[in-house]
């Protein structure tokens, strides 16, 4: 039994829950459905539900309650959209997202500072690959055959650079 | 023991790695159907790679944002200089085209003689003043629009000497210009005002 009223969560603490892991479930739904209006959906589905038996939920496991139940709302909005396969074949990330993307707080410009100074120290044909990828939305399969290198090249050269960019990113 | 701890600790930087790679792989929609499958059972059941999920799209995301940011910046550097240049030498070109026009009209015989010496003198010193706010423009307009002075492609401009001021000198047709103006009398440079 939870510290909470036993047939109700306190909505306080559920403003406060979604206020700590708003951004991080969020780039999980974009990530699982790659459109930012179904992660918002699929976002509210799963606080309606916490609300709903929150009171269930030991403290200590909320976050990972919260994640599954977004997971099984991002696929059950999958399904019922029946976009299936089409889905995950895009990318997680558009232009016109990050656009909608810049009002966002003005935390963001320190992050975006320190990825860009991040950027400028990788080698040369890592940040090249990353580019393509990231900003031309090329696949790694296109990438290879423009720079006339094998896949696994491809692929070595942006895992080796998100790798730096997660070290540099500063949280992780 | 040591050994055993460090090499735990590796094989779970290893893990890390491998899980941040593949939820990578996973949001850039590079997995196959099968490979995507496996990978959400495993986001079914699996907090850090959800989690790892989560991060892969913020760096994503925050690396398109600097990207952009930088896409901004340098078009519009380079449209700055490249639209400095043609200013300058159309400046340069309305200053020189002053200059001959005052040098080849024979003044004397478009105006009355009487006034001949009195408007003479006016124009030579309206025109030498216009020559020399011309040019003043054309090095205030230069100097503050430009990040890096390219020397060799404007007239008149110093070489880059890495004393770390990059002065423009005013040009030699300049004096030329100014010297037939006044007859030769006057061989001060033009006051800037």
């Amino acid at each position: 039994m939870s510290a909470d009223d036993a047939t109700r969560i306190d909505p306080a603490v559920v403003a406060a829950l979604f206020l700590e892991h708003e951004d991080e479930l969020r780039g999980f739904l974009v990530g699982v459905l790659r459109d930012r209006q179904a992660a918002s959906d699929a976002l509210q589905s799963t606080f309606a539900k916490m609300i709903e038996r929150g009171h269930e939920v030991r403290q200590e496991s909320r976050k990972a309650w919260l994640f599954r139940v977004a997971f099984n709302e991002a696929m059950l909005l999958r399904r019922k959209s029946s976009t299936g396969e089409r889905v995950l074949r895009r990318a997680a990330w558009t232009r016109r997202d990050v656009e909608s993307a810049s009002d966002e707080p003005l935390i963001r410009y320190e992050e975006v500072e320190q990825v860009r100074a991040a950027l400028q120290e990788l080698p040369a044909e890592q940040q090249q690959v990353v580019r393509m990828r990231i900003y031309e939305e090329k696949t790694f399969a296109v990438i290879a055959a423009e720079l006339n290198i094998p896949l696994g090249t491809a692929l070595a050269r942006m895992r080796s650079a998100l790798e730096k960019l997660r070290r540099k990113f500063g949280r992780r | 023991m040591v050994d055993v701890e460090n090499r735990g600790v590796l094989m779970q930087d290893k893990n890390h790695s491998e899980l941040e790679w593949l939820a990578f792989q996973y949001i850039s929609g590079e997995m196959s159907a099968v490979e995507a499958e496996l990978f959400e059972g495993r986001l079914a059941e699996d907090q850090r790679a959800r989690e790892a999920v989560a991060r892969a799209v913020e760096v994503a995301q925050v690396s398109l944002m600097a990207m952009e940011h930088v896409a901004a910046i340098e078009p519009a550097r380079q449209t700055k200089r490249t639209r400095s240049r043609p200013l300058v030498w159309t400046l340069c070109g309305v200053a020189a085209s002053v200059a001959v026009a005052i040098m080849v009209v024979p003044w004397s015989k478009v105006l009355p003689k009487h006034q001949d010496n009195l408007v003479h003198n006016a124009v030579v010193g309206l025109e030498t003043r216009d020559l020399a706010i011309v040019w003043a423009t054309a090095r205030t307009d230069l100097a503050a629009e430009l990040a890096v002075a390219d020397d060799e492609s404007l007239p008149g401009n110093a070489a880059h000497d890495g004393s770390g001021t990059d002065e423009i000198e005013t040009p030699s047709w300049m004096f030329i210009a100014v010297a037939g103006l006044t007859g030769g009398r006057d061989r001060q440079k033009p006051v800037v005002e």
